[in-house]
C-alpha cells in the first residue's frame, strides 16, 4: 500500500461522486437533510416567532438554559444548543437519508438498479448512525475535557488537535456502515464489522477523505467557537448566517465523502476505472 | 417499535405541555433586548465618533431609544402571566433607555427633554443609589434649559435626600464632591431672581451639610471640597468674614496643596475690595507675587497691587507696575490686556483722552478675544457720546458693530461666550443712544448666529423694544417668532415668561 496507490483511490473515489453528481435521486436526499438542519437552526435562531414559538421557547430553555432566552446571549449559545440536536438529526435522519443517495449514486457507478426500499433497514441504518455519531464524537469530547482541565496553552492545543484526530479516525472506522446497507442491505451488526472490513482495506484513502472533509468545516467550527466575540464585535445575527454557511458547506462534503466512499467500497475493478 | 412510538408519543405531549403556557413576556422582553442592543450599537459608534460629532448617529440613537421608551407597558399594563423575573428585566431595560435617552437629549442640547427624561428614570430608581446621581444630572439639564422653577424643585430634593439619607453618610464612602455644589446652584438662583430670603434659608441649610462633612470624614478631599463650597456660598451672600475664616482654615490641608497660590489670591482681593483692608491685603498679594513667581497668581497679585496703588494715592508707581505688566511677555495675555485696560481708564480720568483712546484701540488690536478688548469699543462710544462727539460716536460704533459681529457670528471664542459679546453690542448701541439700531440689528442678523445665541438675540431685542423703546407690540411679535423659530430651546420658555409679563400691564 503506497502513497500513490491511496491517492489514486481517492481519486477514483472523487470520480464516482463526480458521477453521481448528475443523478437528482442521489442529491436530493443531502439536500433534504440540509433542509431539514436549516429549519431545526431556524426553529432555534427564530424562536420568538408566532407560530413556532409555543415549540421553539421550551426547546431553547431546555437546551441553552435561561440565560439563552435572552438577547443576544441566545445568539451566542445557539451553536452550543444546535450541536446535540445535529447529533441526534444525524444518527436519525441524516444517515437513513445519507444511505438512500449512496444507494441511488451506487446505480451510476456500479450499473444496478436497485429498486427495493430501504425502510425495513431504517432500524440498521439508525443504530448504525448512532456508533457513527459516537465515534465521531467520543474522542474531541474526551480531550476537551482533558485540555480544560490543562487550560490554556500548548499542551491543550496539542490535546485539542489529537481529539480532531481521534475524531476522523472514530469516523473513519463506522463511514461504511450506512453505505454497507445501502448495497447490500445489512443488519446493523454486520454493517459494522463490514465497514471494519473495508476500512481496514482503505486506511489511508479512507482517512485522507474523512481529513478533506474535515479540514472544509473547520473554518465554520472554529468560528462558531468564538461566536461571543462574532456577537461583541459584529452583528449577533451573523452568528445564524454562519452556521446556514456551514450547513450548505456540510450537505457538499457529506455528498462527496458518501458517494466517494461507496465508491470506493464498491471498488475500482468493478466500477471499471 | 411500540417503544419508539411510545417515547415519541411522551416527547410530544411533553412539548404540547410546554407550549401551551404563554411565552408572550419572554418574546416581549426579547424584542425589547434586541431595540436595546441596537440603540447600545448606535450609542457606542457616537462615543466613538464623540469629537466628529456625528449628528445623524445621534439622530438614529435617539430614535431607538425611543422606540424603546415609548413601548413602556403594553397597553393594558403588565399581563398576569408574564413572570416576576420576566417583569424585573423589563423593567431595567426601561431604566437604561431612559437613561441613555436623556444623556442623548443633553448631549443633542434638548435639555428641557434631558431633564423630563432623567425625572422618569429616577423615578423609576428611586432610593437606589442611581436615583441621586439621577437627580443631579437633571438639575444640570434644567440648569441649561433655564427652567429655574423646576430646577429650584429638583435641587430643593436633592438636598433634602442629602440631609436625610443616612446611607449617604457611611464613613468608609465619603460623598461625592458633586453634591456638595448643589446648594451653590440653588442659591446662585435665588441671588439672581433676588429671593434673599430663599437664598439665607438655603445657605444655612448648605453651612449644616458643609459642617456635617466636615465631622463625618475629617481630614479628607471631600471636608476640603466642602470648605470651597462654603467659601464659594458665603462671597456669593458677601460675607467676606465668613470667606477670610473658611479661607484660614482649609489653607493649612493637603488636599488644597495645588490651589494654594490661587486661595490665597482671593482671601488678598477680599482683604482688599470685601473688607478694605488694604495694608494687609498688600502685604499678601506682594508675598503671593514672590511665592509663586511666574505663575499666573503672581501677575494676578501683581495686577491687584497695581490696581491698589492707582487707587491708594500712588497712582505712578501703578501705571509704572502696569506698564511694566504689559510688556512682560511671560504673563498672560488676559492679564496684560487687563492691565492695558486699567491704564487707559486711568488715563481717561486724568483728562489724556487722546493718550486713553491709543492704548484701548491697542488691546482691541493685540488681545482681541479678551475681555479687556469686549469692553474697549463700549468704553470709546460712551466717551464720545458723553462728550458730544456724536459724528465719532457713531464713527465708533460702526467699527464696534464689526469687532462685535464677528466674534458673536464665531460663537464666541473659549473664555468668552458669544451672548457677553452680544450684551457689550447691546450696551455700546444704548450708550450712543440707537435702541431703535440694535433692537433691528439683533432681530435680523440673529439667521446667521447659532441657534441658542440667535435666539437669545430675539429675546434681548424684544426686551429694548419694550423696556427701552416702550414699544410692547413689538415686542411681542419678536417673541412669538423666538417661540415660532426655536420650540424647544430654553429661550422659547423665556419668551412666553416675557410674553405673560408685556400682557399683565394690560390685562390690569
Amino acid at each position: 500500500m503506497s502513497v500513490e496507490s491511496w491517492i489514486v483511490d481517492v481519486l477514483h473515489g472523487l470520480s464516482c461522486a463526480r458521477r453521481s453528481l448528475f443523478r437528482a435521486g442521489a442529491v436530493l436526499p443531502f439536500v433534504a437533510f440540509a433542509a431539514v438542519q436549516i429549519g431545526m437552526i431556524l426553529l432555534l435562531a427564530e424562536f420568538t416567532a408566532p407560530g413556532i414559538h409555543w415549540i421553539s421557547v421550551p426547546l431553547v430553555r431546555v437546551l441553552g438554559g435561561e440565560h439563552a432566552l435572552h438577547y443576544p446571549m441566545h445568539l451566542v449559545a445557539l451553536p452550543g444548543m444546535y450541536e446535540p440536536l445535529y447529533l441526534a438529526l444525524l444518527a436519525v435522519v441524516g444517515i437513513p437519508l445519507y444511505a438512500a443517495g449512496v444507494r441511488q449514486a451506487a446505480v451510476t457507478f456500479q450499473g444496478r438498479d436497485t429498486r427495493s426500499s430501504l425502510r425495513p433497514s431504517w432500524i440498521a441504518l439508525v443504530t448504525v448512525g448512532v456508533v457513527y455519531v459516537v465515534a465521531a464524537v467520543a474522542g474531541p469530547t474526551l480531550s476537551a475535557v482533558l485540555a480544560g482541565h490543562t487550560g490554556e496553552g500548548a499542551a491543550s492545543a496539542g490535546i485539542r488537535a489529537m481529539g480532531v484526530v481521534l475524531g476522523i479516525v472514530g469516523q473513519a472506522l463506522f463511514v461504511y456502515s450506512p453505505v454497507a446497507i445501502a448495497l447490500s442491505a445489512q443488519s446493523a451488526t454486520g454493517a459494522l464489522r463490514q465497514s471494519l472490513r473495508w476500512f481496514s482495506t482503505y486506511p489511508g484513502p479512507t482517512l485522507i477523505l474523512l481529513a478533506v472533509v474535515a479540514l472544509i468545516n473547520l473554518p465554520g467550527t472554529l468560528l462558531l467557537e468564538h461566536a461571543d466575540r462574532i456577537v461583541l464585535k459584529f452583528s449577533p445575527e451573523l452568528v445564524i448566517y454562519i452556521m446556514l454557511a456551514g450547513v450548505v458547506v456540510e450537505a457538499i462534503s457529506a455528498f462527496v465523502l458518501f458517494t466517494s466512499i461507496a465508491g470506493l467500497a464498491v471498488g475500482r475493478k468493478q466500477v471499471g476505472w | 417499535m411500540v417503544k419508539v412510538r411510545l417515547v415519541f408519543a411522551v416527547c410530544a405531549v411533553a412539548l404540547v405541555a410546554g407550549g401551551c403556557r404563554s411565552h408572550d413576556g419572554i418574546r416581549a422582553r426579547y424584542g425589547r433586548e434586541k431595540l436595546l442592543w441596537r440603540a447600545q450599537l448606535l450609542e457606542r459608534r457616537i462615543n466613538l465618533a464623540f469629537l466628529r460629532g456625528s449628528s445623524s448617529d445621534l439622530a438614529s440613537a435617539i430614535a431607538a431609544f425611543q422606540q424603546i421608551v415609548d413601548s413602556d407597558r403594553p397597553a393594558g399594563g403588565v399581563p398576569a402571566d408574564w413572570s416576576p423575573q420576566t417583569v424585573r428585566d423589563m423593567k431595567k431595560i426601561q431604566s437604561v433607555s431612559r437613561v441613555a435617552l436623556a444623556t442623548l437629549y443633553f448631549l443633542q442640547k434638548r435639555y428641557h427633554d434631558a431633564g423630563e427624561m432623567y425625572r422618569r428614570a429616577a423615578n423609576s430608581a428611586r432610593s437606589t443609589p442611581a436615583d441621586l446621581d439621577l437627580r443631579m444630572s437633571r438639575v444640570r439639564s434644567l440648569y441649561l434649559a433655564g427652567d429655574t422653577d423646576s430646577l429650584a424643585v429638583s435641587a430643593e430634593r436633592i438636598i433634602s435626600r442629602i440631609e436625610t439619607d443616612n446611607s449617604l453618610w457611611t464613613p468608609s464612602r465619603p460623598l461625592a464632591d458633586v453634591y456638595l455644589n448643589v446648594p451653590l446652584v440653588l442659591a446662585q438662583q435665588y441671588l439672581e431672581t433676588r429671593n434673599r430670603a430663599q437664598f439665607k434659608r438655603v445657605a444655612q441649610r448648605a453651612e449644616t451639610i458643609y459642617d456635617r462633612v466636615a465631622r463625618t470624614w475629617p481630614d479628607s478631599a471631600v471636608t476640603a471640597s466642602a470648605a470651597i463650597a462654603r467659601m464659594n456660598l458665603q462671597m456669593m451672600g458677601k460675607n467676606w468674614t465668613g470667606t477670610l475664616k473658611t479661607i484660614r482654615e482649609v489653607l493649612p490641608s493637603q488636599y488644597v496643596a495645588p490651589m494654594r497660590g490661587e486661595l490665597e489670591l482671593i482671601r488678598a482681593e477680599v482683604l482688599a475690595w470685601g473688607t478694605k483692608d488694604t495694608a494687609r491685603a498688600r502685604k499678601l498679594l506682594t508675598a503671593i507675587s514672590h511665592d509663586y513667581d511666574g505663575s499666573r497668581t503672581a501677575a494676578a497679585a501683581r495686577f491687584d497691587i497695581a490696581v491698589l496703588e492707582l487707587h491708594g494715592g500712588q497712582p505712578d508707581q501703578g501705571v509704572a507696575r502696569l506698564v511694566a505688566l504689559e510688556a512682560d511677555k511671560s504673563v498672560d495675555e488676559s492679564i496684560r490686556a487687563r492691565a492695558m485696560l486699567a491704564r487707559a481708564r486711568h488715563v481717561e480720568k486724568a483728562n489724556r483722552w487722546d493718550e486713553a483712546v491709543v492704548v484701548l484701540r491697542r488691546i482691541m488690536g493685540l488681545y482681541p478675544d479678551t475681555e479687556a478688548a469686549m469692553e474697549a469699543p463700549l468704553i470709546i462710544t460712551q466717551h464720545y457720546a458723553r462728550t458730544g462727539h456724536h459724528d465719532l460716536a457713531l464713527q465708533s460704533l460702526k467699527s464696534a458693530r464689526e469687532y462685535y459681529l464677528t466674534r458673536i457670528e464665531r460663537g464666541g471664542n473659549r473664555s468668552i461666550p458669544a451672548s457677553d459679546f452680544t450684551d457689550m453690542m447691546i450696551e455700546t448701541y444704548l450708550s450712543a443712544g440707537k435702541a431703535d439700531a440694535i433692537a433691528s440689528l439683533l432681530e435680523s442678523r440673529g439667521a446667521r448666529w447659532k441657534p441658542a445665541d440667535a435666539a437669545g438675540a430675539l429675546i434681548r431685542s424684544a426686551a429694548i423694544y419694550s423696556d427701552v423703546l416702550d414699544n410692547p407690540g413689538q415686542a411681542r411679535r419678536v417673541l412669538e417668532k423666538c417661540i415660532e423659530m426655536y420650540p424647544e430651546s430654553r429661550y422659547a420658555k423665556l419668551a412666553r415668561r416675557e410674553m405673560e409679563q408685556l400682557q399683565q400691564p394690560a390685562a390690569n
